[in-house]
């Protein structure tokens, strides 16, 4: 197990540091979860007793349901569109040499550095209702236009490094077998980046439905589930409300990270040894 | 039927038996570079035809062209008869073996086999017989439900056969497909290669850079240098007559001797070295008496013993001995400095020693002896 050889007191140490790691990493998940089932009108200590009270005011709110449907809507429309877009992209910076080769690349990924506020106006004034611009109203299609933006370079950094890593051989021989360029791409690429695909995917997913600034630039009537919890956090008595939608987040994105791990594994082991 | 529709001119044949596969000045650039040059090749129906040459040479290059996977800058290809020069690989009736094989991590074996049949919409019941078809042909039965990472480099070659197979391609392109292999599994699959390629009845175009393999293998083999055909032949008429002072080094040790023709008679040359002793050579081009050409000689042709009609006579100095078990193989140096190598099989009950230093005579007949072309430097094999 100790590669690093390391005295007593350092290894003490070390497990004292990841120990404090760990709770502040998880500790405010843990006291969140908690206090979604604390029987108390504010999130807070004492801890009273159980109840799923929250949980179930939450659920008979028609607003946070709209919300959450608007989120997981937003979510899978951008899981989707930013792969597709992702997986085209990569494969030409990947695969093919052509002018303004290096331009688009600087272009796909400049989303990373520029501040989402910044992103969120210069998409509201071009969406502008009575602009000149671009005529789509402020909407959830608004905000998966943003959302595909910004999910687009994290999802090009997980698939391009998985399209450049297959041997261009494979592609060559299966179109040597009679494979159009197509078909090559669904049978042999394809497949053989299938874990990076859905990396990108959840990414995707996980980038919008957690994406609060942009969205609130552009919603329009329907608020997403972040723009509802933000909003919300302004109304007292929405506040215990929100825990529980909260908790419920965390536990879902949880879940999700680790179903993935699931599939890439099993992927990778599909290959075999190769 | 009427009588007068049968056919007045001759259906469409070729006036010559057009070759199966036909490079026509074939040319490849790599920007500046000149990769492949003017290659013409006519490969026949059936036949086991070797692209052989150093690392570098061009042969790569050449295979794939012909698959399609390579555009040439100039020159046109045909397959059977038809143009393909602009025909995608998908919708060439040919088949490339990949050097490491490239095949697909994540289907099975008889997947892998079944990838070219299920494109080509082949139904499943003729497909599935194929490729058992296939499988058995190379030897892979039981094998058909493993993924290539759990075979042997040999068995994951025979899956790259089987895959190319199964399609009947018209010919069958292997690019050094045993160089991955030890020696002594590559010496089997040459034979089972050879074997299923007998069996078959396709035309392999074979690409190494091993003349050995080049040798047992082909029916004819080409002699690249630099992008450039040196020499087709066969494989015997490739090493006793090479073409070019390049064939004679790469195929087996170079013999090199600047002859200068002293006098002709009856179409014999003969270059003096003193008294009674010269070098003969039958057929001598008939460019400028003066001029001085290159000479060769095969190692195992030169005998140390008198023959009875020994049109080559030399007295040579021993330079060097090396034992190589069934036979001795010396360097010796000739009165005018080209130095030369004999082999002497030790068949005889007492085996002559030889020490450096030492005089020899050399006797070969004249038919032994080739004018060959250019005066480049003989590039030595080392490799293999
Ligand atoms: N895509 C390419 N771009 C530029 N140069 C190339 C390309 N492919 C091959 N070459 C060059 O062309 C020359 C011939 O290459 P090729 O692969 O045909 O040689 P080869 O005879 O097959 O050699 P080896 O025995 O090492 O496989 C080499 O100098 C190589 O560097
Ligand atoms: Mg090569």
């Amino acid at each position: 197990m100790s590669d690093v050889f390391l005295s007593r007191s350092g290894r003490r140490a070390l497990l004292g540091f990841f120990g404090a790691f760990l709770i502040f990493l998880y500790a405010p998940t843990l006291v969140l979860v908690m206090f979604s089932l604390n029987d108390s009108a504010v999130a807070g200590f004492p801890f009273v007793g159980a109840t799923l009270r929250w949980y179930s005011a939450a659920v008979h709110e028609p607003e946070v349901r709209k919300a959450l449907l608007a989120s997981i809507e937003v979510g899978l429309a951008t899981a989707f569109l930013a792969t597709g877009v992702a997986l085209g992209v990569s494969y030409a910076l990947a695969r093919r040499r052509f002018p303004g080769r290096s331009v688009v690349s600087a272009l796909a990924l400049l989303p990373l550095v520029v501040p989402t506020v910044v992103m969120g106006v210069s998409l509201l004034v071009l969406f502008r209702p009575n602009g000149p611009v671009i005529p789509i109203p402020l909407s959830l299609w608004a905000v998966l236009i943003g959302h595909v933006v910004v999910a687009l370079p994290f999802c090009i950094l997980i698939l391009m490094p998985r399209i450049a890593s297959i041997d261009r051989r494979l592609e060559e021989a299966a179109e040597d077998l009679g494979a159009s360029w197509w078909q090559t791409f669904r049978l042999v690429v394809l497949p053989l980046i299938g874990p990076a695909v859905v990396s990108s995917l959840l990414v995707g997913f996980v980038t919008s439905v957690d994406e609060v600034v942009i969205a609130s630039f552009l919603v329009g009537d329907q608020v997403t589930l972040p723009v509802y919890l933000y909003s919300g956090l302004r109304f007292a008595e929405r506040t215990m409300m929100l825990v529980p939608v909260a908790s419920v987040m965390i536990v879902a994105s949880f879940v999700l990270v680790v179903a993935a791990d699931l599939v890439r594994r099993a992927g990778d082991r599909r290959l075999g040894a190769a | 039927m009427n009588v007068r529709d049968s056919p007045i001119v001759a259906p469409q044949t070729p006036l010559r038996p057009a070759g199966h596969i036909v490079l026509d000045e074939v040319t490849k650039d790599f920007g500046a570079n000149r990769v492949v040059d003017r290659v013409n090749l006519e490969i026949e129906r059936g036949e086991f035809f070797t692209m052989l040459g150093p690392s570098g040479c061009g042969k790569t290059t050449t295979l794939r062209m012909i698959s399609g996977l390579e555009e040439p800058s100039s020159g046109r290809i045909r397959l059977q008869g038809v143009d393909v020069t602009d025909v995608p690989p998908a919708r060439r009736n040919v088949n490339m073996v990949f050097q490491a094989y490239a095949l697909f991590p994540h289907m099975t074996v008889a997947e892998n086999v079944a990838f070219g049949p299920r494109l080509r919409k082949v139904r499943r019941a003729e497909r599935e017989q194929r490729v058992a078809e296939a499988m058995r042909s190379v030897r892979l039965e039981g094998l058909e439900e493993r993924r290539p990472g759990q075979l042997s480099g040999g068995q994951q070659q025979r899956v790259a056969l089987a895959r190319a197979l199964v399609n009947r391609p018209a010919a069958l392109l292997l690019d050094e497909p045993l160089g991955a292999l030890d020696l002594k599994l590559r010496k089997e699959l040459q034979l089972e290669l050879k074997h299923t390629q007998l069996e078959t009845q396709t035309t392999f175009v074979y690409v190494t850079h091993d003349q050995e393999e080049a040798l047992t293998l082909s029916d004819r083999v080409a002699v690249m240098n630099e992008g450039a055909i040196e020499q087709i032949a066969t494989p015997r008429e490739l090493y006793e007559r090479p073409a070019t002072a390049f064939v004679a080094g790469f195929i087996g040790v170079s013999n090199l001797i600047h002859f200068r023709a002293d006098e002709r008679e009856n179409g014999l040359a003969r270059m003096r070295f003193g008294e009674g002793q010269q070098v003969a050579l039958r057929r001598p081009p008939s460019a400028g008496t003066a001029s001085e050409i290159l000479v060769t000689v095969r190692p195992e042709k030169i005998k140390l013993e008198p023959l009875p009609e020994p049109a080559s006579r030399v007295e040579a100095t021993v330079a060097d001995v090396l034992y190589l078990g069934s036979m001795t193989q010396l360097v010796v140096e000739l009165p005018n400095g080209d130095r030369l190598t004999v082999h002497r099989m030790n068949d005889a009950v007492d085996d002559r020693q030889f020490a450096p230093g030492e005089r020899v005579t050399l006797y070969w007949a004249a038919e032994h002896s080739f004018a060959i072309e250019g005066h480049a430097p003989p590039v030595h094999d080392t490799g293999s």
